[in-house]
């Protein structure tokens, strides 16, 4: 415990079994636990990136990775883990906003929640407030647009990678990640943002 | 190389820390999936290889290099990226509150390793120790139980991902790694490694305790190989 009272993150390892394999080998993907530990902000990012409210984090994500859980043994060897990761959330989330209709009210407040006030250059913006105007702005993006945008600029993935984990021409990738810029600073600038 | 606009580096940079998970939020979902998934017994890891106790005290000061990473550039792809951008990233409240925790300091650690005992450890232990192990299992008193190769293993595993959740600027997530770790695996052998961790996540979350984390460090592990780059992170934060 710590000294404000709240619980350490105790980690009961989630020992599983091997999902069968296919080749009857040894395990080709690392265990899920470590999964879990190396890629749970991804995931928690990314869908609140792609439009998940705070109040659905907790069973998004965990949907992601029971559904992770189940395909790993699907996973290829030597398959980059986050384009993959992507994959699934994204799925996740779409089946999300499909299955809940209140979830389009949730954007488009969202995106009209008042931004903090802008005292002074972005670079010093507090990590929350700096949080709440990203999120604030990227529904405003088209989505096809957001999802290179989310995964490039927050995530850091190169543009290939993108390309690849979306099934996207590298061009058409470039292409959308160029407009999403130009989407992103004037919704920016259209917020007084500095 | 990165594919980022510089121009909107410095707002995204902070807008990733603000966006990712607090420790709290890690162990909730966590709890969520374990309950939600079986749990058969657990997978069994094997045992590390036997070897005389000088091979061990050498694989271990490699371990050590390897598991922080430090020295292999694993956090400095973060720090040159940040290098771009004006300004330390800044504090997350509730982690920041929570990173005043102070790592608690390991039981004395198993005394199999002469070369790299533990600091403070009493030496009747050790002794004491060495003899029940000799006791027990003369003609295998040189091999370590394998508990603890696969504990050693788990550990520099941790300190790997701990590196690279630095290298990725989550820091937040790095000091949750490092508490689980200390749950986990209180008698580890990685003290300066997990304490140099800490600090550098500590610093990059909160520009203000640079000056007080890297005392409280060099006070700590005076001669560090460490140090250095805490030095760096600490007090290349505290300058912005």
């Amino acid at each position: 415990m710590d000294d404000q009272g709240r619980g350490q993150f105790r980690v009961e390892p989630v020992s599983l079994h091997p999902s069968p394999q296919r080749s009857g080998g040894p395990l080709s993907h690392p265990p899920f636990t470590e999964i879990f530990q190396e890629h749970f902000p991804f995931v928690w990012r990314c869908l609140r990136g792609l439009g998940v409210s705070a109040a659905d984090l907790d069973d998004m994500s965990q949907e992601v990775f029971v559904v992770v859980h189940r395909r790993l043994a699907d996973l290829e060897p030597g398959r980059e883990l986050r384009p993959w990761l992507y994959g699934i959330l994204r799925l996740v989330a779409q089946n999300h906003r499909r299955g809940r209709q209140r979830s389009q009210q949730r954007h488009h407040a969202l995106a009209c929640e008042p931004l903090p006030p802008a005292e002074g250059p972005l670079d010093s913006l507090q990590a929350r407030d700096a949080a709440r105007i990203v999120s604030a702005l990227l529904p405003e993006l088209e989505e096809t647009r957001r999802e290179v945008f989310l995964l490039v600029e927050l995530e850091g993935l190169s543009v290939p990678e993108v390309a690849s984990a979306l099934g996207l021409p590298l061009n058409t990738a470039y292409s959308r990640l160029r407009l999403a810029r130009a989407d992103f600073k004037a919704a920016l600038a259209r917020r007084g943002a500095p | 190389m990165t594919d980022r606009d510089p121009e909107l580096l410095p707002l995204l940079a902070r807008a990733r820390v603000g966006m990712s998970p607090t420790a709290d939020d890690v162990e909730r979902v966590h709890a969520r999936i374990s309950a939600s998934l079986l749990r058969p017994a657990g997978m069994e890891r094997g045992a590390a290889a036997s070897g005389s106790v000088a091979a061990r005290a050498l694989r271990w000061t490699r371990l050590r290099w390897l598991a922080l990473g430090l020295g292999a550039g694993g956090l400095g792809g973060y720090v040159a990226g940040q290098a771009h951008s004006s300004a330390a990233p800044a504090a997350v409240p509730q982690v920041a509150a929570a990173a005043s925790i102070r790592m608690t300091e390991p039981a004395p650690a198993a005394p199999a390793v002469a070369a790299e005992q533990p600091r403070g450890e009493p030496p009747q232990r050790t002794t004491r120790a060495a003899r029940s192990d000799a006791g027990a299992a003369p003609k295998a008193s040189l091999r370590p139980p394998p508990q603890e190769g696969a504990r050693a293993l788990d550990e520099v595993a941790m300190m790997q991902r701990v590196n690279r959740a630095l290298a990725r600027g989550e820091a937040a997530w790095a000091l949750s790694l490092l508490r689980q770790l200390d749950l986990e695996l209180p008698r580890g052998r990685l003290l300066e490694e997990r304490a140099a961790g800490a600090a550098i996540a500590r610093c990059l979350l909160d520009a203000a305790v640079g000056e007080s984390e890297l005392a409280g460090y060099a006070e700590r592990f005076p001669g560090s190989v460490h140090l250095p780059r805490v030095s760096q992170i600490c007090t290349r934060v505290d300058r912005q």
